[in-house]
């Protein structure tokens, strides 16, 4: 094709190139402007993941639709191209079933909102704070530092925990104090332990539990009460008060002992055989 | 503790000098263009794993300003945070009574540049216990502080870091309301000097009931039994003249520790 021949193709479809060109501009423009005020309308209700993740789906959709309006000016049949759409919808649709579903579990995610960005999760054995929730997945930073990449459809149709929903955490602490120990100087104890860490509320109240009669000790376990942003640090702080407190006032922790003998004592045992009667 | 510890100290390079509030014992020194600080506080130790002993952390924390500056200044305060304050005895506020108590809350001690103005830190001058007012699923982190409930001023106390609060409570509802905890809104309140002590605001509180809630008002000016006391320091955060809360928390005690 020549420039001249070209030049009258173009001089042709002139209006619809034009009303092309304006629906392009207005469009995007108006479908950016649209779904920035209306994320970030939701992301002060909803949290700014669902906000950025609705403004996507938003502009995404009204792209889609420009390029529908499109090419309706150039003369092609909507009703033809969108048959051909919906067989080739079917054929993607078989495809991508899987990520499909996961679309889908992530929209409910969203409106659940089970967890947010910064949220300690555990799942399936892993445990690690929230990055990113995304369209497809969640994706967890485990505590050495890698990154687990969870489907929405896994989290949805799965048990999950999530440790930092609430404000406060119970931190349980299982102890074990000798037999011949006097339980009332033992909570006692331990009950100043409490109160010397700074960590721990004072309310809600401490739990005391005796659990039981172990096999070489008494069983105990103490529950106290910190700031979710405090679990591991309260834990630490009250094993090694707990342990300097016992040491100071003789309170014994005892813990099974195994002897291992060598020498006469363990010569293999001699194993005779007898006749059959 | 006289009112004369209060106020400006210049440091020459290098000097080290030492306050005590009560149980704090402040330490401050100049290094060129920072100051130093370091406290203990009676009755709180730190545990052997707490963060700042791995660290092999000595206390000191170092502030630096834009410009150089030789005077510090130690100003008395109340704390932003909440104290949740149980009575030591029970108290009981029959249904239609009402009664003016006075808690003995800790004082807060602030520490600034006084060329810049800018505080360094705010400490307590006990050790104070951290409670929460609330329930599980939400609330707000507070002090946790025991005190008599007074029917009077108490006795001025040698030495004692401390503030009065007045709190009036009317009990407007149709039972009676043990009192177990009050929690005071603590960034409300303006502190007051006067006949040798510090004094808050008055709190005035009126519960209407476990469904309605509490009325909960700061006066703004000095308490009625020290009228001419002089402000010291206005509220970290002007409240409305009246407004509705959760104060009294044996109504919102929290059940079902397992």
């Amino acid at each position: 094709m020549t420039l001249d021949a070209l030049a009258a193709v173009v001089s042709g479809f002139a209006p619809q190139i034009l009303r092309s060109a304006v629906i392009i501009v207005l469009g995007v423009v108006f479908a950016r402007g649209l779904g920035r005020l209306l994320g970030s309308s939701i992301s002060g209700r909803l949290g700014a993941h669902s906000g950025s993740l609705l403004e996507r789906g938003l502009i995404y959709s009204a792209y889609l639709l420009i390029l529908i309006l499109v090419l309706h000016q150039f003369g092609f049949q909507l009703g033809a191209l969108l048959g051909a759409a919906g067989v080739l919808g079917v054929a993607i649709g078989f495809a991508s079933q899987t990520s499909f579903s996961n679309l889908i579990s992530g929209l409910f995610l969203v409106a659940e909102q089970p967890f947010i960005i910064g949220d300690i999760l555990e799942v399936d054995g892993v445990s690690g704070e929230v990055t990113e929730i995304g369209a497809l997945s969640v994706k967890l930073r485990i505590f050495d530092n890698s990154v687990v990449r969870i489907p929405n459809e896994f989290l949805l149709k799965n048990r999950f925990t999530n440790f930092t929903h609430f404000p406060l955490r119970r931190v349980d602490l299982q102890i074990g104090v000798a037999y011949k120990e006097d339980l009332e100087r033992v909570r006692k104890a331990l009950e100043e332990t409490v109160r010397e860490e700074r960590l721990c509320l004072r309310e809600p109240a401490p739990l005391f539990v005796h659990k039981g009669f172990g096999s070489s000790s008494i069983d105990l376990q103490i529950s106290v009460w910190t700031e979710k942003e405090n679990y591991l640090t309260t834990r630490n702080a009250m094993y090694a008060r707990i342990k300097e407190r016992f040491d100071r006032d003789g309170i014994e922790i005892p813990f099974p002992h195994v002897s291992l003998y060598a020498g006469e004592a363990t010569k293999p045992f001699p194993v005779k055989g007898s006749p059959r009667p | 503790m006289t009112r004369e510890a209060w106020g400006d100290t210049a440091l020459k390079e290098g000097e080290e000098r030492e306050f005590q509030f009560g149980s704090l014992a402040l330490t401050v020194r100049r290094e060129g263009r920072e100051f130093r600080t370091r406290r203990t506080l009676a009755g709180e130790e730190r545990a052997v794993a707490s963060p700042s002993l791995l660290r092999g952390d000595d206390g000191w924390k170092r502030w630096v300003f834009a410009k150089a500056s030789k005077t510090m200044r130690l100003s008395p305060r109340v704390d932003a945070r909440s104290i949740v304050v149980a009575p030591r005895d029970q108290f009981h506020l029959m249904r239609g009574a009402e009664a003016t108590v006075f808690v003995v809350l800790p004082l807060w001690v602030g520490i600034e540049d006084a060329a810049s103005g800018q505080t360094m830190a705010t400490l307590p001058t006990r050790s104070m216990g951290r409670g929460w007012f609330g329930s599980r699923t939400m609330g707000e982190v507070c002090f946790w502080h025991q005190s008599r409930f007074f029917h009077e001023p108490p006795p001025r106390q040698e030495g004692g870091a401390s503030v009065i609060c007045t709190i009036h409570i009317a009990n407007d509802s149709k039972g009676d309301l043990p009192v177990e905890k009050v929690c005071l809104r603590m960034r409300h309140f303006s502190l007051f000097w006067a006949d040798g002590r510090y004094w808050t605001d008055e709190a005035r509180l009126r519960f209407e009931g476990k469904d309605e809630g509490s009325e909960i008002s700061y006066t703004g000016h000095p308490p009625p039994e020290a009228p001419l006391a002089e402000l010291v320091r206005g509220p970290h955060e002007r409240p409305g003249s009246v407004f509705s809360a959760k104060a009294f928390f044996n109504l919102f005690s929290i059940g079902g520790d397992q």
